[in-house]
């Protein structure tokens, strides 16, 4: 073991309670010197009081104890809400967005923010700073003729350039369309708030605040180093998952309460999808707990670092099941019925609108950060660096490696994950309601009890309260990830030969495609 | 029953081949990368016009006008606001959304308003044939002839003025005034560019002439006088009653009907503002000089022809 598993230069939370400290004594000495007691009514105006935390009289202890805790959680959670929005306002929406636009090779109008702005083949939108009074604007002016010349499109066709696919030019640090989401929560905030006639109106405002408020809740769980969290209960995992579970019941409210057959079978259908996928979902969460040897969040991570592997090459099925329960209980495509536009118009939220709508939009991609996070936090080692066993041993690399604050890894990780779930947004069609829960319930649950099974019976028989087990605890999680990957080569190429080799062109009878199977 | 090998839903299929697909496509995107799996279609760096049409309607040149247009109206809003409040509303027919947001121009495929390059018309008559609305008609016209208004190599082969023809003389400000005529956006015709009259009679450097607007006549040197002619083909069109088909173009075998990309100036507030003459259908010989160049060149060769076997003939019978 190279360091200590809670070494991180970002010690919020110390930096935190230390500074609530130091305000502690300021609020108590201007109170002392205003009253001229404390609140004991005893007189302090002594010389003692230079040294305010020796002096504190034991009546007050208790209360200014509390104050203080509440002040550092309070600090925490602002702390860890500005973190996360922040991140998913910019980076999670704006990956979400153009990432599709790759992944389905459909970049549009990827630049109808930037072109005001920047323009194109050195015209912009007109010279509208020049109209601003006393020439303010000329400075502006001449951004965005810089802007222009760097950033400006470059294919020598003019219309040519406003009908490809703008996103090729230009330059990636303007990032275009990253302050999409800032436009949109401001046209949200000016549109008017309804309410449907016959609508239950009580449940109805109720739902979106059921939804976004438990699921700002489980932020609060989720650690960003070891010294960066809102709360960190004993049983975190569990305080998650049971916050987690509170939004679907939130969700067939709003079905219900909006009075509207879409919504109403947007609801019914998110009501029986989560249910069916929270299950296996518990199940491989109590799987990695149960590897783990721990239902804490923090040491769940510092498990992976101590044993020097994580979890995923242990539990590759248990990832594989806490991803596919995880898309289907944000309701991401392949498993977004609840919401099918197609068919639904937009699902049980048809009936929301403004900033109920956008921060309903908002909770059910923080939901899917959560997910992503608490994916690197079960199976990726969290805050610790990848590999920080190995490279931490390296004489000067290893150290400045580890300096590199868990904060960082974590968001790293969470992004590739959420790369990955727009990946699978791209790829899926949306299957059946019946398929789906077909599949969460004669596949998934049967395959999460096996999971569970296989971390058992890893904790019971090759932990070694260090590690697992021989050559350095490598051979046993090195024996399952080559096993998986086997499983996957075969699973990869399985194609059936007693199929029809090729389809034909009806009249040509000349092969179609250029899939070749075996002599054809 | 016997299927596609990819219609078969095992985990290859379902799960493998769409992951791979979809990260090629993305892969392609970025032309670093994507050259590994581009598959002739994307990942051009240079992009792909239609035909040659298309390909000058974009260059970028300092004399493409089509093209070099500022990036929305230069427009003034509200002074307070002027980015916010942008007008968007095109003021039609006073604007014109081509002249302001280039890139949206007309295709030159679409078929709006006729144009006929009439110094290349034979007067064969198929698209008033074809045409299953009647709204062609053709009619004769004085006018004068290309060959006779010729300058160059083809001057010279013209009728010549004669004693019972016509005869015309150019009007200045009618000229001046029809060179800032814009047919695409016209709603009425041409200033008359020329005055013509019957030729009474020829005496050596001048000749009487009969004024058609005044009636009166006048001793006029010929060196001033072009010839005209009063059967030169003509055409008159009720763009009321065309529906674009373009087969009248189709008709053509001359290539001299046109259906132009213009959508502008065929309105009028009685039928009669409808009845396009000739005028309000020529073409800007300018577009389309090799084919006058090639009709005149052909008229021109012929008369050459046919002085030169007149000459023959008399040197024969001489």
């Amino acid at each position: 073991m190279a360091k200590n598993a809670d070494y991180d230069l970002l010690d919020v939370n110390g930096a935190v309670e230390a500074g609530t400290k130091d305000i502690h004594a300021q609020v108590l000495s201007s109170v002392d010197a205003r009253f001229g007691t404390d609140l004991c009514g005893q007189s302090r105006l002594t010389e003692a009081n230079t040294f305010l935390f020796e002096t504190i009289p034991e009546c007050t202890t208790g209360f200014y104890h509390a104050l203080n805790a509440t002040m550092v959680a309070l600090t925490m959670c602002i702390i860890i809400f500005t973190i996360i929005m922040t991140s998913l306002l910019i980076v999670i929406l704006w990956t979400e967005r153009k990432l599709i636009a790759r992944l389905m090779d459909r970049r549009g109008a990827t630049t109808s923010m930037r072109s005001l702005w920047v323009g194109e083949q050195g015209v912009t939108a007109g010279d509208w700073w020049n109209l601003l009074p006393f020439g303010m604007g000329r400075p502006l002016g001449w951004l965005v003729g810089l802007l222009n010349r760097v950033a400006g499109n470059r294919s020598k066709d003019k219309t040519v350039d406003r009908v490809d696919n703008r996103s090729w030019h230009g330059v990636w640090w303007l990032f275009p369309g990253l302050f999409q989401n800032i436009a949109d929560g401001m046209k949200f905030l000016t549109k008017e708030h309804m309410v449907p006639n016959k609508a239950d109106r009580t449940i109805y405002e109720l739902a979106p605040f059921m939804i976004i408020s438990s699921t700002v809740v489980i932020l609060g769980f989720l650690p960003f180093g070891s010294g960066i969290y809102a709360a960190n209960p004993r049983m975190s995992i569990l305080f998650a998952f049971a916050v987690f579970g509170i939004a679907p019941l939130g969700v067939f409210f709003a079905g219900w309460s909006s009075n509207n057959k879409y919504a109403l079978l947007g609801g019914i259908r998110s009501a029986a999808q989560l249910t069916a996928y929270e299950i296996p979902l518990l199940f491989t969460v109590l799987a990695v707990a149960v590897l783990s040897g721990s239902m804490n969040l923090i040491e769940v991570i510092d498990f992976q670092y101590t044993s020097g592997v994580w979890n995923f090459f242990l539990l590759p099925l248990g990832f594989l099941l806490f991803t596919i329960t995880m898309v289907a209980e944000v309701e991401r495509i392949p498993f977004d019925m609840p919401e099918a536009e197609a068919e639904l118009v937009e699902g049980w939220w048809t009936e929301y609108g403004g900033m109920r709508w956008g921060l309903l939009f908002a909770s059910e991609y923080l939901r899917v950060y959560a997910a992503c996070i608490l994916m690197a936090h079960f199976f990726f080692g969290g805050y610790h660096a990848p590999f920080a066993n190995l490279i931490g041993e390296v004489p000067m690399l290893g150290e400045a490696y580890l300096a590199i604050p868990g904060l960082i890894w974590v968001l790293l990780k969470a992004w590739v994950f959420f790369a990955v779930f727009v990946w699978i947004r791209a790829a899926f069609p949306r299957i059946r309601t019946d398929q789906i829960l077909e599949f969460g319930w004669r596949y998934l649950l049967p395959l999460s009890v096996v999971n569970l099974g296989l971390a058992f019976v890893l904790r019971i028989y090759f932990f070694d309260g260090v590690g697992w087990g021989p050559m350095g605890g490598l051979l046993v999680p090195a024996v399952i990830t080559l096993v998986s990957l086997t499983l996957f080569v075969i699973l990869s190429i399985d194609e059936d030969p007693e199929e029809l080799p090729r389809m034909r062109h009806t009249r040509t009878r000349m092969p179609a495609g250029k899939h070749t199977l075996g002599d054809d | 029953m016997a299927s596609h090998p990819h219609a078969k839903p095992n985990f290859r299929n379902l799960v493998v081949r769409p992951m791979w697909m979809t990260l090629k496509t993305a892969l392609r995107t970025y032309p670093v990368i994507g050259r590994w799996f581009t598959d002739g279609y994307h990942n051009k760096l240079e992009g792909e016009m239609l035909d040659e049409k298309s390909l000058l309607r974009v260059e970028d040149n300092p004399y493409n006008t089509v093209s070099d247009h500022e990036y929305t109206a230069d427009r003034e809003a509200t002074d307070l606001y002027p980015s916010l409040y942008r007008p968007v509303t095109v003021m039609y027919p006073y604007e014109r959304l081509e002249d302001m947001e280039p890139w949206l121009f007309v295709p030159g495929e679409y078929n709006g308003r006729i144009g006929v390059i009439w110094e290349t018309c034979t007067a064969c008559k198929l698209c008033v044939t074809i045409c299953p609305n009647d709204c062609l008609h053709m009619t004769t016209e004085l006018r004068v002839d290309v060959l006779d208004g010729a300058e160059g190599e083809h001057a010279g082969f013209g009728k010549g003025l004669e004693v019972g023809g016509w005869a015309a003389v150019p009007i200045e400000e009618g000229m001046q005034a029809n060179e800032s005529y814009d047919l695409v956006t016209a709603h009425e015709g041409p200033s008359a560019d020329y005055r013509f009259g019957e030729v009474i009679d020829l005496e050596g450097d001048t000749a009487l002439v009969r004024w058609n607007d005044t009636g009166y006549e006048a001793s006029v040197e010929t060196a001033e006088l072009l010839a005209a002619d009063d059967q030169i083909v003509s055409g008159r069109i009720d763009i009321g009653r065309c529906m674009f088909c373009g087969l009248c173009m189709e008709a053509c075998d001359f290539t001299s009907f046109f259906m132009t990309n213009e959508y502008d100036g065929m309105s009028g507030f009685t039928r009669q503002d409808l009845w396009y003459d000739a005028d309000r259908t020529r073409v800007l010989t300018s577009r389309h000089q090799e084919a006058v160049d090639a009709e005149l060149a052909k008229r021109a060769k012929k008369e050459r022809d046919k002085r030169a076997r007149k000459a023959a003939k008399l040197a024969a019978e001489a």
